[in-house]
């Protein structure tokens, strides 16, 4: 397994480097390892005793001492030629440095409405904290912590902001009024933050020169203990009792890539679905699915709890007590599909319960809803993989047609499984009528066969579908052609063509099915081999309009 | 800017500056932890963390003189956190076994293995083939050495499904290195 490992190591390097930070007293582990080193730590930094810490001088290092005199000897140096250039107050003026800091939480409170703690800080220090120039020449950061017999959490969510705003009380005693700390309800929970808790804070108030890399060097720390009462986020941010949840699914589609069924579900309740407190703390979600042709052939799936609740935890309001489910994406076992025979349009049922942990000590409020789907399963390609979903001819069948072209007539009259008696000629040179039909945008297009009156060799077929129903005619045309274009891609018409179909609009049809004379608008596209399509929608001088879809040889 | 502050860092170090060691852990203890952390899982104390992530920097010390400027010193004080905190577990004899060994050709020398680096390059391929989920179990059991029942609680999934999913990235990881082979 090592060497599993150096494999796993060397070729997975973003595992190890998205690791999350940890909570650590970096200053316990500089000790240990200075300690373990046998070296002197280069900087020791004060102790709390008791609320206040007692005032540790401040000792400059050496080096930066002689950094600070060669800065200020080359400032001089420049001040001499470019003072002339300067504004008065073209750069700030150093702030004193200090000595010592201590600090106390002079009062704390807990904001219900901000869900925050909010602390008032007092702070002895010989740093001029109320300085104007303070805010930019002193970094000041604090951190909230608690400790737990066995680890030590930070609290994120302090307001660092608000340390920039500092009040003299009095002889070197400032005041820092209303930093909020914002508790995370989700993570109080989770963490069980609640009642009297003992929290610790940690200031620390850097000053001096910044560095190359933009931070400073020197720095002061306070630490002081406090006490607060929280409230709990549990009665606090309960929703409102539910009391219906009705579910359907609104999209069901089957990604082949992955294997996957993805679901797009559609709510009406009067849950707060989109509450995402309210989703991590007090809903759960549960779900099956079944597959099968009906009812009583259900195959069980199994239950994915888990394998995707993440996506049942995400739903967006689309209006009054209605919601949207991100994707629910359930993966369907390679060889199950196969094992169980489904495929083509299948349809399927999810069963989902969810349940509210409003009041833990009870009994949860449950919903236990099903919604049925048809899903277009892979494996039907005897039926659909050789045609579009239109009925437009594509795959094996467009390639018949094409070995088709230039065969003498009987024997492709023959090779098409038709019999000679079926075929019969219409009034038109070389056109002939089949008796079928196919089924193209939902309506039935009669068959036809192209041939060369010359030579009696077959070239192209036509599909055609003509009515009384102009409306109707046009908007099954308007879909032929979006059909076609998704498949076959984009026209190869002349660009220049005065009847272009794509370019007809209602107005103008309608005005031309008034004037009842012929009238005509096509596209074509090169498809497959060698074949031609052409698409043409036709007002007829008999009150009739038709559309014909023609495959032929191209030229 | 971060890989010039650790390239000023690896300078620093190698020169022996204890000041560079104390930016170290500073920049780069709570990622040490958070490496220990997940490796160790609930079974570390907060001073095992301490202990373990100071281990890290003392060997980062002892180490500088052989990294190049240019490494990834994040990637390196991650790789090193990681195998501690494996050494810590073996150490207390707490090392979850592993379900089974996963790789074709066990007699192979792991020296002339990882030489070849396309099969490094194969491992890597075939776990990124795995679906999302597979993955995430996978390199959970082998890489972060989670046990099956962490890995079910974790995932909210059922023991038996974690075992599956885990038995099929093996039977997938082996198919194509035997391929590879």
């Amino acid at each position: 397994m090592r060497d599993l490992d150096r494999l796993l190591t060397n070729t997975f390097p973003e595992e190890l480097k998205k690791v999350p930070p940890a909570l650590v007293d970096k200053k316990a582990v500089a000790a240990k390892t200075f300690e373990k080193l046998g070296l002197e730590q280069p900087a020791k930094h004060p102790r709390p005793q008791g609320e206040w810490v007692s005032p540790t001088p401040y000792r400059r290092r050496p080096w930066a001492v002689l950094a600070a005199c060669l800065m200020l000897a080359v400032l001089a140096g420049v001040g001499i030629t470019l003072r002339p250039m300067l504004t008065p107050n073209a750069h700030q003026e150093p702030l004193p440095a200090g000595t010592y800091l201590e600090c106390a939480v002079a009062k704390v409170s807990f904001d219900q409405e901000q869900w925050a703690v909010v602390l008032d800080l007092e702070a002895k220090t010989d740093l001029d904290l109320d300085h104007p120039d303070a805010p930019t020449g002193y970094d000041l950061t604090a951190y909230v912590s608690r400790t737990t017999s066995s680890t030590r959490s930070s609290l994120a969510g302090l307001n660092q902001e608000a340390l920039t705003h500092w009040t003299e009380t009095g002889e070197d005693t400032y005041r820092c009024e209303n930093i909020t700390l914002e508790i995370d309800p989700v993570f109080q929970a989770q963490n069980q933050l609640m009642g009297e808790q003992d929290l610790n804070l940690e200031l620390f108030a850097y000053f001096g020169e910044k560095n190359a890399i933009g931070t400073r060097e020197n720095y002061l720390m306070a630490e002081t203990p406090f006490t607060v009462d929280l409230p709990s986020p549990l009665d606090a941010f309960a929703p409102s009792t539910a009391t219906y949840f009705d579910l359907s699914v609104s999209d069901a589609t089957f990604d082949q890539p992955n294997g996957t069924i993805v679901l797009t579900l559609e709510a009406k309740t009067d849950m707060e679905l989109d509450n995402e407190t309210a989703q991590l703390l007090f809903y759960s979600w549960f779900y099956s699915l079944y597959l099968g042709k009906d009812s009583t052939q259900d195959v069980d799936l199994g239950d994915y709890a888990g394998a995707d609740l993440d996506s049942l935890t995400q739903w967006t309001q689309t209006g009054e007590e209605t919601y949207r489910s991100a994707p629910v994406t359930i993966p369907i076992p390679s060889d199950f599909l196969e094992q169980s025979g489904l495929k083509g349009t299948t349809s399927g049922s999810l069963h989902l319960t969810v349940s509210i942990w409003t009041k833990v000590e009870i009994d949860p409020v449950q919903f236990f809803s099903t919604a049925d789907f048809t899903v277009e399963l892979p494996g039907a390609e005897e039926n659909h993989g050789n045609q579009t979903a239109a009925g437009l001819l594509k795959g094996d069948d467009l390639a018949t047609y094409e070995k088709s072209y230039g065969q003498p007539w009987d024997t492709a009259v023959q090779e098409l499984g038709l019999s000679e008696n079926q075929v019969t000629p219409c009034p038109e040179a070389g056109l002939w009528e089949t008796g079928e039909q196919r089924s193209i945008a939902d309506q039935e297009f009669e068959w036809f066969l192209l041939s060369d009156v010359t030579t009696d060799e077959l070239y192209g077929y036509w599909y055609r579908y003509q009515g009384t129903e102009e409306t109707q005619i046009l908007q099954t045309a308007d879909r032929i052609l979006s059909e076609a274009q998704e498949s076959y891609g984009e026209p190869t018409t002349y660009p220049g063509s005065l009847n272009r179909l794509s370019a007809l609009d209602e107005d103008t049809w309608n005005h031309a099915v008034e004037k009842g004379q012929i009238q005509d608008w096509y596209e074509e596209w090169s498809i497959g081999e060698n074949t031609r399509c052409t698409l043409t929608l036709t007002v007829m001088d008999n009150d009739t309009a038709c559309v014909l879809i023609e495959y032929r040889l191209a030229s | 800017m971060k890989k010039e502050i650790d390239r000023k860092l690896l300078t620093t170090l190698k020169a022996q500056d204890p000041r560079a060691l104390e930016s170290a852990i500073d920049r780069y203890s709570p990622y040490v932890a958070g490496v220990l952390r997940k490796v160790l899982g609930t079974l570390g104390t907060r001073e095992d963390l301490e202990e373990l992530a100071s281990d890290v920097f003392v060997a980062l010390w002892r180490g500088a003189e052989t990294l190049r400027e240019d490494s990834d010193l994040k990637l390196w004080l991650g790789v090193v956190a990681r195998n501690r905190a494996l050494k810590h577990l073996r150490g207390l004899r707490l090392e979850l076994p592993l379900d089974e060994d996963i790789l074709p050709g066990g007699e192979e020398s792991p020296g002339r293995f990882w030489e070849r680096r396309e099969e490094a390059q194969a491992v890597r391929d075939a776990v990124l083939q795995l679906d999302a989920q597979d993955q995430e179990i996978f390199l959970r059991h082998y890489f972060w050495r989670h046990g099956v029942r962490q890995i079910a609680l974790e995932l909210d999934m059922k023991e038996s499904t974690v075992k599956s999913r885990l038995k099929r990235g093996r039977d997938k990881l082996r198919t194509i290195l035997k391929k590879e082979d």
